[in-house]
């Protein structure tokens, strides 16, 4: 493993990336996952904080990425078609089932004789596997975080999609498969709901500016 | 909340309604029952006309005898509040830029002449900005990441998958090829008089004793295949 080519690589513009990407250079393709991880992981939890899976779900989202970067056609759009493959994943593990934080249901059996694994409502959270949460050093942040996953899920993605991912309504309209009036109206009443929230310790924290 | 209020329910939104205090469920419930109903314009008119009238005498230092939570108790009156309500359901889309073009115009217009608006205005951009900031600085523990190494993950997994590929066509080119020689071996072998050419003469290897094929041997005449070690002298094997 030589060190100087993927000094290249790391330096690469994105649009060069791509193109070496989708000519099978392979170290071209390392270069574009490494790059992508922490977006996707990230976007993942916030969508969803409570899940346990969400390494499998991340690790998924890049497979596919390279397995469909061939199909990009154009290269300025990377960022947009990353993030439909990742909604449309986290859309299918929501209907799939939900591994979260539930309790234990007395009349969920106990083993799912076809897979042989237990039900997602028997799975205790594994709290070694819960990502934690950094950079949490202010209260208010902590409160920007509750007030996030407070949202309605549906409030939450585009919250996610436009303030994390920085998506135009037109696409975020796109991924979410709706109109560009109702991704307007969902981040008005998001951010609403969110100032609602953070109210009290917003005029905490800035004391007498209000 | 329930769609259907009663006009002595509304009556008791009216205040914060004026002041834009309510949420925009409770706002769009409001404004749909004042549109249909006489009594409660009224109601509302009334409170714009007072709130208009304490305004104009309004003195910083005797706040404490005015009740209510009037927001012109404390100089912030919506200028006009069908004009505020449409600029606070644009002022989102507005930050974001994605407002066409006569209505950004609109509404910057509005917010620079309504310090109601104003201060609304700054307390969207303000929500978006932490927003923004916690999402982008958070989680993605490094160390966690680091110690799962999805990067690595990926990669290995495409590894196999191609190498399962490479071993797969190799197979199949492997099989094809066999196929191939089993036709040609099959295409080789006289098993058919009739397919062999009288007048084809061939050469056989010269350490061997030289044969020349006399009528003798002229397969077609026969009524069955040559003896095999006859076959292999004629073809030079």
């Amino acid at each position: 493993m030589k060190k100087k080519p993927r000094d290249i690589y790391k330096n690469m513009e994105l649009d060069e990336l791509i193109k070496k990407s989708q000519q099978d250079d392979r170290l071209a393709l390392e270069e574009l996952i490494k790059r992508n991880e922490k977006s996707v992981y990230s976007t993942l939890y916030h969508l969803d904080p409570n899940r346990t899976d969400i390494p499998d779900i991340a690790q998924e989202v890049l497979f596919r990425m390279a397995k469909a970067i061939k199909n990009l056609k154009r290269p300025a759009t990377f960022k947009f078609w990353l993030n439909q493959i990742i909604t449309n994943l986290f859309y299918d593990e929501l209907r799939r089932k939900t591994r979260r934080l539930n309790t234990i249901s007395i009349d969920a059996p106990f083993l799912n004789m076809e897979s042989g694994e237990a039900p997602s409502a028997m799975n205790i959270a594994d709290t070694e596997k819960i990502p934690e949460e950094r950079t949490l050093g202010s209260e208010l942040d902590k409160h920007i975080k509750e007030a996030i996953e407070n949202l309605p899920e549906q409030f939450r993605i585009v919250i996610v999609l436009r303030e994390l991912q920085g998506l135009s309504y037109e696409e975020i309209a796109e991924i979410t498969k709706t109109s560009m009036g109702t991704v307007k109206s969902r981040l008005a009443r998001a951010r609403s709901r969110l100032q609602e929230e953070i109210k009290p310790y917003l005029n905490h924290e800035r004391g007498s500016n209000e | 909340m329930n769609e259907f209020l009663t006009c002595n329910e509304i009556k008791n939104l009216l205040s914060p309604y004026f002041d834009m205090e309510l949420s925009d469920e409770e706002t769009e419930i409001v404004t749909k029952h004042i549109e249909n109903c006489p009594g409660c314009k009224q109601q509302l008119e009334s409170i714009k006309h007072l709130s208009g009238n304490i305004k104009l005498s309004y003195n910083p230092d005797n706040d404490r005898d005015i009740p209510g939570n009037l927001s012109a108790v404390r100089g912030l009156l919506p200028q006009d509040i069908e004009e505020c309500l449409t600029v606070k359901s644009n002022l989102s889309a507005f930050i974001d830029g994605e407002l066409p073009g006569e209505k950004t115009i609109k509404v910057l217009e509005h917010v620079i002449n309504c310090e109601f608006c104003r201060k609304q205005y700054e307390k969207v951009k303000k929500t978006s900005e932490l927003t923004r900031n916690y999402l982008e600085n958070s989680v993605c523990n490094e160390v966690y990441i680091a110690r799962q190494k999805t990067h690595i993950k990926v990669i290995e997994k495409i590894r196999q998958i191609n190498s399962k590929r490479k071993i797969l066509s190799s197979a199949a080119a492997v099989v094809f090829v066999a196929v191939l020689g089993w036709f040609s071996i099959l295409q080789l072998n006289p098993v058919k008089p009739d397919d062999v050419n009288i007048n084809e003469t061939r050469y056989i290897r010269t350490d061997r004793p030289m044969y020349v094929k006399s009528e003798e041997f002229i397969l077609t005449e026969l009524d069955s295949a040559p003896p095999k070690e006859v076959v292999s002298l004629l073809y030079g094997d």
